[in-house]
C-alpha cells in the first residue's frame, strides 16, 4: 500500500468507503421491509414463591397481591392456551401465599375454570374454603363447579 | 480489531457457557411455558450479540481515530450503542402509527429516516425472542441481518483508516 501514491491510495479507500456504505444501505432499508415479530413477554415466566416473598419485601400477603395483579392485568386478547397454564400456576401461586384472597378465587373460578385448568381452579377453591363457614362464597363456587362441571 | 474481536468471542462464550449452565442447572427452579431453546437458537443469539459489540467497536474505532481525548471513545461508543439499540423500536412505533399521533409520525419519520443511513439498527441483531419465546426469525432476516453488520463494520474501519491517514501529529 505503501508503494503507491497518495492519490491512489485515497482513491482505493473512499470507494471501498463508499461500497460498504452502499452494502449497508441497500440490507438496511431491504431489513425495514421485515418486520420483526411483536413479543407478548405476559404470562410467560413464573418465579419461585420464596423469591416471589422476598421481592414483596418478605410480605406473602403482598405478594398474593402481585400474583393476582397480574392475573387481573392480563390482556383478555391474549387467548392462547399456554398463557392459561401459566396463569394457573400464578394463581396456585397467590393461593398458596394467601390462601382466602378472594379476588384471587373468584378469578380462578370465572377464568381458569373454563380454559382446561379445572382442576387448578378447584384446588385454588378447595384452600379459598377449607376451615370457611358453608355460606362462604368459595365453599359455594366450589360445590357449584363440582355439580356442574 | 481483529485482536478486540477475538477478545470480544472470548469474552461472550464465557459469559454464553456461565448462564447456558445457569440456566440448565435452575431449570427444575422455572415454571415457564417456553423452556428456552439452548441449542442453535442460543448461540446464534450469542453470535448476534458478539456482532453488536463488534459494530459498536468498529464505531468507536473510529472515534479513536479522530479524538485527541481518550474518554471520548467510551463515551461516544455508548451514546452510539443505546442510540442504535432503540433506533429499530422507534422507527417501529412510528411506522404502526404511534397510537394515533400524527404530529409524531410529521415530525420525527424524515429525521429519522436519514439517521437510518448512518446508523444501523441493531435491534436487528437481537434474536433473543428466538431462544426465549420460539419466535422464529423471518427467513433472510438473519442472513441480511449480518450482512448489515459486517458492511457496517467494514464502512467504519474504512472511515477510520481515512480519518487517521489526515490526522495531523504534532
Amino acid at each position: 500500500m505503501s508503494a503507491l501514491p497518495t492519490r491512489i491510495k485515497y482513491f482505493l479507500l473512499g470507494s471501498a468507503l463508499l461500497t460498504y456504505w452502499l452494502g449497508f444501505l441497500t440490507t438496511s432499508t431491504r431489513l425495514e421491509k421485515i418486520r420483526k415479530p411483536e413479543v407478548s413477554a405476559e404470562m410467560q415466566v413464573i418465579l419461585p414463591r420464596g423469591i416471589q416473598v422476598a421481592l414483596a419485601g418478605g410480605d406473602r400477603f403482598l405478594a398474593a397481591n402481585i400474583d393476582t395483579f397480574r392475573t387481573l392485568t392480563a390482556d383478555p386478547q391474549n387467548q392462547r392456551a399456554d398463557r392459561f397454564v401459566i396463569q394457573a400456576l400464578v394463581q396456585e401461586d397467590a393461593a398458596w401465599l394467601n390462601p382466602r384472597h378472594e379476588d384471587n378465587y373468584y378469578l380462578a373460578a370465572a377464568n381458569l375454570a373454563w380454559n382446561e385448568q379445572l382442576d387448578a381452579a378447584q384446588r385454588i377453591l378447595e384452600a379459598a374454603s377449607k376451615n370457611a363457614p358453608i355460606r362462604h362464597a368459595a365453599a359455594v363456587l366450589l360445590c357449584l363447579q363440582r355439580i356442574l362441571l | 480489531m481483529s485482536v478486540s474481536a477475538a477478545l470480544l468471542m472470548a469474552a461472550s462464550m464465557i459469559l454464553a457457557l456461565l448462564l447456558w449452565l445457569a440456566v440448565i442447572l435452575s431449570s427444575d427452579l422455572y415454571e415457564q411455558s417456553h423452556r428456552g431453546a439452548l441449542g442453535l437458537p442460543y448461540w446464534a443469539t450469542i453470535f448476534g450479540l458478539w456482532l453488536n459489540v463488534l459494530v459498536v467497536t468498529a464505531f468507536a474505532m473510529c472515534i479513536a481515530a479522530l479524538s485527541t481525548v481518550p474518554a471520548l471513545p467510551l463515551a461516544l461508543g455508548a451514546a452510539f450503542a443505546i442510540a442504535c439499540q432503540s433506533l429499530g423500536a422507534v422507527v417501529q412505533y412510528l411506522a404502526s402509527g404511534a397510537d394515533g399521533r400524527q404530529d409524531l409520525v410529521a415530525n420525527y419519520s424524515t429525521p429519522l429516516h436519514i439517521a437510518g443511513w448512518l446508523l444501523p439498527d441493531l435491534s436487528r441483531l437481537d434474536w433473543r425472542e428466538w431462544t426465549m419465546y420460539d419466535h422464529t426469525p423471518a427467513p433472510g432476516a438473519l442472513s441480511l441481518s449480518c450482512l448489515m453488520a459486517i458492511c457496517y463494520i467494514g464502512f467504519m474501519l474504512m472511515l477510520a483508516v481515512l480519518s487517521f491517514g489526515r490526522r495531523d501529529f504534532d
